[in-house]
């Protein structure tokens, strides 16, 4: 299931586990970013070789030093 | 006789060191003209009159005594309300930190003392660096000059506003997704943000530790050089900062940009990213360049919106990592877009921010490659005109990829540069990236385009 697939009752779900305490008209707007939230997070999942090295720190090269 | 609220920073410099202006004088016409018009345009939020006089006083004694230390001695500046001024109050725009007032200067800003600079206040910054022009938020957003109704861009709001407007002669801000050149963008003034490491972030209020980047917010190209050369330094306490071979990013600026090549991105000209004023603006600023002597070719810069999926992904789960405790606890005290902004936080699972951080790696591989074909590429600056402020939503920034992200997923230099105008008379932009590390390139071509162009030069009326 995708973001955008989240159901209002699965939105308020989510925000409580958080511990976050909001009111419904805020919930509503909170609905609509969720909503284009999803598509972008789908644009993360792609194949990956297995075993891809990756580094989670961005350490870029500084000319001169590296 | 030239306002001298609106000389270069770089004249108002040579005035000072040859002695035909006083630090005082000049603090004296700026503070003059904050209080007569920054009332409207809400820019400052914590004004410094007696430290300004002061240090305006110190820097005229010096250079009396003939220790003038560069160009930057005696000229007045602001910061963001992100950056640390020791004594002063630094809210970041927020109540959660209305009483914040550091013992000790961001590393930034103690460079910026150190070359001589007079600081004159704080800058209004939308709430915590990510949020808009909330009505509730602890402080008025500032108004566009353009335009009192429009937005004036975010995050480093004040920072447009002020420098746009002749409330001083440049301003530090912050950009995690554009809020040094969106501003820029929507107040027609030239905002360099600057690779990942060179500007420390030490004492800077951070929003997203991965994309969290510094800068100059001047009316040039060559101002922001000036301030850059003063900015850049190695921070021990900032694990990104980096040392690289020392450089004066002022010298060589007039080299112009014959034979350079600079790449162009088609798509980015797409409605689904610019409005077709800021496509056509982008389309007249390649051939200013070209006409210059820059070869200008369409490169393969990857899509868009995989920078707006990286960057959301990451910004959301990091700002929220930051500031998880205060919307649990203290959720009233923050504005409503920044609180509703942050709060998509928990929607963002750990292996989104894992696939997020992979997929930055993928983007910031292709661009390097691109970059051994080509020197800079252009881009629009912003994705039109500055939109009323009224109709500014929460969520806006999600519906169009901007254009300004894939700089802070690069890690890469960027400037905007102020373009023309749109269809309501107000400021368009582009942007000049280059690689990382090569801003003197970034300014040198900036500054060329602005020997050809006068648009930098316009004053709003007010």
């Amino acid at each position: 299931m995708t973001k955008s697939e989240m159901t209002a009752a699965e939105i308020e779900a989510t925000l409580t586990r958080a511990g976050l305490d909001v009111p419904a008209d805020e919930r509503r707007e909170i609905e609509q970013g969720v909503a284009l939230l999803g598509p972008l997070l789908a644009r993360l999942r792609r194949p990956r070789p297995p075993g891809e090295m990756f580094l989670s720190v961005f350490a870029p090269k500084v000319p001169g030093r590296d | 006789m030239t306002d001298p609220a609106f000389l270069s920073l770089a004249e108002a410099g040579r005035r000072i060191a040859a002695r035909t202006l006083t630090p005082r004088d000049l603090t004296e016409a700026i503070l003059d003209r904050i209080a007569r018009i920054d009332t409207a345009l809400k820019s400052f939020i914590t004004l410094d009159a007696a430290g300004a006089r002061a240090a305006a006083d110190a820097a005229g004694a010096e250079i009396a005594a003939g220790r003038w230390r560069g160009p930057l001695h005696g000229i007045p500046v602001a910061l963001k309300d992100a950056y640390d001024t020791a004594g002063l109050r630094t809210t970041v725009g927020s109540r959660l930190y209305a009483a914040n007032v550091p013992t000790k200067d961001a590393f930034a800003w103690a460079q910026l003392k150190a070359a001589g600079a007079v600081l004159l206040g704080k800058l209004e910054t939308t709430e915590l660096c990510y949020g808009g022009p909330s009505k509730d938020a602890l402080f008025t957003p500032s108004r566009n000059p353009w335009d009192h109704g429009c937005y004036a861009g975010g995050s480093s709001s004040g920072a447009g506003v002020a420098v746009a407007s002749g409330l001083c002669f440049g301003a530090l801000g912050t950009d995690t997704g554009g809020s040094i050149r969106l501003p820029a963008a929507y107040c027609g003034i030239t905002g360099l943000m600057c690779s990942t490491g060179l500007v420390s972030r030490s004492g800077v209020f951070p929003l997203s530790y991965s994309f969290d980047h510094f800068g100059p917010m001047a009316r040039s190209a060559e101002d922001c050089a000036l301030m850059l050369n003063a900015i850049v330094g190695y921070d021990a306490e900032d694990m990104t900062s980096v040392a690289p071979p020392r450089r004066d990013y002022h010298a060589g600026i007039d080299r112009g940009i014959e034979g350079l090549r600079i790449g162009t991105v088609a798509a980015a000209g797409e409605a689904r990213f610019v409005s077709p004023d800021m496509a056509a603006a982008t389309r007249v600023v390649a051939e200013v360049l070209r006409a210059r002597g820059a070869i200008l070719h369409e490169v393969p810069f990857p899509d868009l919106a995989d920078f707006a999926a990286c960057q959301f992904a990451i910004t959301l789960a990091e700002g929220y990592a930051l500031h998880e405790q205060a919307l649990q606890t203290r959720r009233r005290d923050i504005g409503y877009f920044t609180r509703t902004r942050l709060s998509l936080g928990p929607f963002v699972r750990g292996y989104d921010y894992v696939a997020a951080q992979r997929l930055r790696r993928d983007l910031v591989d292709a661009y390097d490659r691109l970059m051994t074909g080509c020197d800079l590429v252009l881009l629009p600056g912003a994705p039109g005109e500055a939109p009323p402020a009224a109709q500014v939503g929460a969520f806006d920034f999600m519906k169009k990829p901007l254009v300004t992200v894939p700089a802070n997923v690069l890690g890469a230099p960027a400037i905007a540069l102020p373009a023309g105008f749109g269809p309501r008379g107000l400021p368009l932009s582009v942007q000049l990236m280059g690689r990382r590390y090569e801003e003197a390139l970034v300014l040198r071509a900036g500054h060329a385009f602005q020997q050809a162009t006068d648009w930098h030069t316009l004053r709003p009326r007010l």
